[in-house]
């Protein structure tokens, strides 16, 4: 990451309760909407962070409470966000995020994809303590992607 | 969230809210209890008041899909708003599921057999 000066941070903390799921997709909305995200980016964001959070309060802890953090970086325009869980890890990523993976005959394996359509970046891995970090980047859609480039 | 009418054959499952993974877990029970007490073969989701839709909800509304597969019936959705609409689409549901504009659309849908 080479932004050494945030415009706005956020740390959200929370049990993985599938209620929280809400919580946590529209607080990072509410967030976002400082920058200069059009509606339909805001809406990419609030289903990118479903989606990872779901993950995390599915997958995480089989059987168990525990905590689920998120955290909102909001750099210009640049949105940096990480999913984070102290949980079991995911053991094949690659397999994970394959199109229509899923453990579940409900559920249709489309977590990653929808995290990888709905955002400019994603990377999936261990956390830096263990459990699963899921980090995505989102830049509104009238800004160009050009490598280096400000908005501010 | 989840509130229902019975229309002959046809089950009408009416959703409000958020279609995450909380309203997908309602939708299941619901259609489970209610389509195990024989209350329709068939099943028509209202989505007008639904606002958010993710892949937990994709895979419930599939999930209801296989359901009424089971028991012979067909299924239809109506009132998906265009941001919903195009989700389902993405996702390759209104293939096999199709998208009406109202409940009298869906309910001939569900009839014609």
């Amino acid at each position: 990451m080479d932004l050494d000066r945030p415009d706005n941070m956020m740390r959200l903390e929370f049990l993985n309760l599938p209620a929280n799921v809400g919580v946590a997709r529209n607080a990072v909305a509410t967030f976002a909407a400082q920058a200069e995200f059009t509606l339909s980016d805001v809406e990419e964001i609030r289903l990118a962070v479903s989606e990872a959070v779901t993950n995390a309060v599915v997958h995480a802890y089989p059987g168990r409470r525990g905590w689920v953090r998120v955290n909102a970086r909001l750099s210009g325009s640049l949105l940096e966000l990480t999913v984070d869980d102290d949980g079991q890890g995911i053991a094949d990523v690659a397999l994970a995020r394959q199109a229509s993976y899923t453990t579940d005959p409900e559920r249709m394996g489309l977590g990653f994809s929808f995290m990888e359509a709905f955002s400019d970046r994603l990377e999936v891995g261990p956390g830096p303590a263990g459990g699963t970090r899921v980090f995505m980047v989102k830049q509104p859609a009238a800004v160009p992607r050009e490598e280096g480039s400000s908005s501010a | 969230m989840v509130s229902h009418e019975v229309m002959g054959n046809t089950l009408l499952l009416r959703l409000r809210g958020d279609l995450d993974i909380r309203g997908a877990q309602e939708l299941r029970l619901a259609a489970e209890n209610l389509l195990r007490g024989g209350t329709g073969r068939s099943v028509i989701l209202d989505l007008t008041g639904v606002e958010f839709v993710d892949s937990s909800g994709l895979g419930a509304i599939l999930g209801r899909y296989r359901q009424v597969l089971d028991s012979a019936g067909r299924m239809a959705v109506y009132g998906a708003s265009p941001r919903v609409a195009s989700l389902l689409e993405v996702a390759g549901i209104t293939g096999i599921i199709p998208l009406h504009e109202s409940l009298d659309r869906a309910l001939a849908y569900v009839k014609e057999r």
